[in-house]
């Protein structure tokens, strides 16, 4: 097989291949390893990618087929992991200066899982300062490029993982959702990227932004590479106690390695079954959204239409105040939960502190990124005496009626089609010294986050001048799986024209 | 309008050293930012108790259940492999710097003199006390 038709299996033809010996998993990944040495000084995806690295991991899965071991669902495959997951033997910085060459001792569950199904770790990725931004701008360490065209931003925080599959440096990657930092990237790239179920996936060593909201999250070109790092990575898991069974409790009979959603058989989805009736939140779109996206999600509703689909318009007046109720919630979150980062015991430390308070303020003030900071100070704020129930408090409270509210919708529906962001991929700069500009355009992947739910995006059409724009689906709880179904009939139906025209 | 002190008020409750011309910055964004986030406090809520987001399951208002395991000894992390990122260490413990500022290192940080009677932080120290850097770790 050629260099580049290597690149271009999916996740389990790859996998397939070097399990019978076809190929070898240090040919797939020189294959990745080789392109990567040629785009990958235009992109910028990846903060640490080692070519011996690599290819000795992937040397280990050859000499385990050798000797004739199992191997797993993932054998040899290259998967590119958001720095903020942790891996042992490679860093984890979460592209902030006060982690700068952390080891952790410990792989993250997920990268744990993905190692023992034969996934051949490939690099890390860039990312917003501890996931706080939508467009990588805010590494600490260099900007990512969108492959599709490289003035403009790959969307963010999972920008690095985007742009290293959208450039076909690696075959699939993981990302990590708080408020849409799967699915904005995905969109922004032309992939699908998937935000499971909070729960679905352990966070243990996922390092925690918001921790009430935080899911690894895979992302790749289609929807059946999407599902089979889901089945991979997802699971209960003794590490983190908001961890759950894979939607089986709630529907007995489902097996534990098709995690959230109906029981499914081979493989092939592109014959599996749509919903009947999707809600659109039209009049929401139409306010939000500008003329390239509408005209996207018009299409859209088309191809349902036409396949038999009832879509029925639907209001969602609580999901509009998603973008202030996140802020104060993710922020405070994060306020607590970046306070672990005091010099002390791992990280950046701050010279010549005298006392023991000084260590603490120098560290965070030279270690922590300005959006850090601002992010920092404004949770601080709404978690103070006298502040904390007008603000903190009743963004809670706000938040348990985006819950209702999704609920109730979700219970006559089967799923809500919206577009993941307003507009295509905005230029690099645009809107990096605006927070606000930045944060308003988190508007439709919000309130799945604040939710809970599982919400993917896929790559739907393009704007007037071929800009990817990108498609979400919303389900019910523990819905994965169905939703990965449905994105999977429409690829198979679209596949090759860009789109839903 | 929210002022600069009440930005370095903040920044010293999250421990956070902010040079003069990030905390314009930060003062300029923050007012923005709350101002649209004051516009929740309209959004219309049954009153009452704060939910907690995470285990709200009574209510049927969240999916997550409590969970519990049993509760096992199981070995922790080595002394040394917890030590192991740690910048500075002495006796296989974290090293850090004084806890209890001099008098010498209060008057510095504060430009003024000690003894403040609200300022019970401070602890006097006899004259002839260590110099102001000499009283951390070695490894500093």
């Amino acid at each position: 097989m050629s260099k580049t038709s290597l690149r271009d299996l999916s996740l389990s033809e790859a996998a397939l291949a070097v399990r019978n010996g076809e190929v070898t998993s240090v040919d797939l990944a020189d294959a990745f390893l080789s392109h990567s040495e040629q785009v990958e000084p235009g992109i910028g995806a990846f903060l640490h990618l080692e070519r011996d690295e690599v290819l000795q991991a992937a040397e280990e899965i050859d000499q385990r087929r050798a000797r004739g071991e199992a191997l797993g669902e993932l054998a040899g495959v290259p998967i590119a992991i958001k720095d903020n997951i942790a891996t042992t033997g490679m860093p984890t910085t979460c592209a902030s200066r006060i982690l700068e060459g952390h080891r952790p001792v410990r792989d993250a569950t997920a990268v744990r899982k993905l190692r023992e199904a034969g996934a051949v770790l490939f690099g890390k990725t860039n990312l917003d300062e501890f996931g706080m931004g939508s467009s990588t701008e805010n590494s600490a360490y260099h900007v990512t490029r969108n492959p599709l065209r490289v003035d403009r931003v790959p969307g963010g925080s999972s920008g690095g993982s985007a742009a290293a599959v959208a450039s076909g440096q690696a075959p699939a990657a993981l990302g990590s959702d708080t408020g849409g930092s799967v699915r904005q990237p995905a969109a922004f790239c032309g992939l699908v990227g998937l935000k499971p179920q909070y729960g679905r996936v352990s966070r243990s060593g996922l390092v925690a932004f918001a921790s009430s909201l935080d899911v690894i999250g895979p992302m790749g070109r289609s929807a059946e590479d999407v599902r089979l790092l889901l089945n991979v990575i997802s699971g209960p898991d003794s590490l983190d106690s908001t961890s759950r069974a894979g939607g089986s409790s709630s529907r007995p009979g489902d097996s534990t390695s098709r995690p959230g959603g109906s029981p499914t058989g081979p493989e092939n989805r592109a014959d599996a079954p749509l919903p009947s009736v999707l809600g659109i939140p039209r009049r929401w779109i139409e306010r939000g959204a500008g003329s390239d996206v509408v005209r996207v999600f018009e299409e859209t509703c088309e191809w349902f239409r036409a396949h038999g689909v009832e879509l029925r318009e639907i209001e969602l007046e609580a999901a509009e105040q998603a973008v202030a109720t996140y802020y104060v919630i993710a922020d405070a979150e994060a306020s607590s939960n970046l306070s672990r980062y005091d010099g002390v015991r791992f990280g950046y430390r701050a010279q010549s502190a005298e006392t023991l308070e000084e260590l603490y303020t120098r560290t965070r003030g030279e270690g922590f990124g300005l959006e850090v900071k601002r992010r920092i100070l404004l949770g601080t704020f709404v978690l103070s005496a006298g502040y904390y129930d007008a603000y903190y408090g009743q963004a809670q409270r706000v938040r348990s009626r985006i819950r209702s509210e999704l609920e109730t919708v979700l219970s006559g529906v089967e799923g809500i089609l919206l577009p993941t962001t307003p507009t295509p991929p905005f230029p690099l700069g645009q809107k990096s010294d605006d927070p606000l500009e930045m944060y308003l355009s988190d508007l439709y992947t919000l309130p799945a986050s604040l939710a809970g739910i599982p919400a993917v995006s896929f790559p739907a059409g393009q704007s007037e001048d071929g800009l990817p724009v990108g498609m979400q689906l919303y389900g019910r709880d523990d819905s994965e799986q169905d939703l990965l179904d449905w994105v999977s009939r429409f690829e198979s139906s679209t596949r090759g024209n860009g789109g839903a025209s | 309008m929210i002022t600069p002190d009440q930005v370095r008020q903040w920044a010293r409750l999250a421990r956070l050293d902010l040079p003069d011309p990030e905390l314009e910055r930060l003062q300029g964004d923050l007012d923005k930012i709350l101002e649209f986030v004051r516009a929740l406090q309209d959004v219309p809520v049954e009153s009452g108790s704060v939910p907690d987001s995470v285990s709200e399951s009574e209510r049927g208002n969240h999916p997550l259940p409590s969970v519990e395991r049993p509760d096992e000894v199981a070995p922790p992390l080595s002394r040394e492999v917890a030590l192991e990122e740690a910048r500075s260490t002495s006796d296989g413990h974290f090293a850090v710097p004084a806890v209890v500022e001099s008098e010498a290192q209060y008057e510095r940080r504060t430009g003024s003199a000690g003894g403040d009677s609200n300022e019970n932080t401070v602890l006097r120290e006899d004259s002839d006390s260590r110099e102001p850097g000499s009283s951390g770790d070695s490894n500093l």
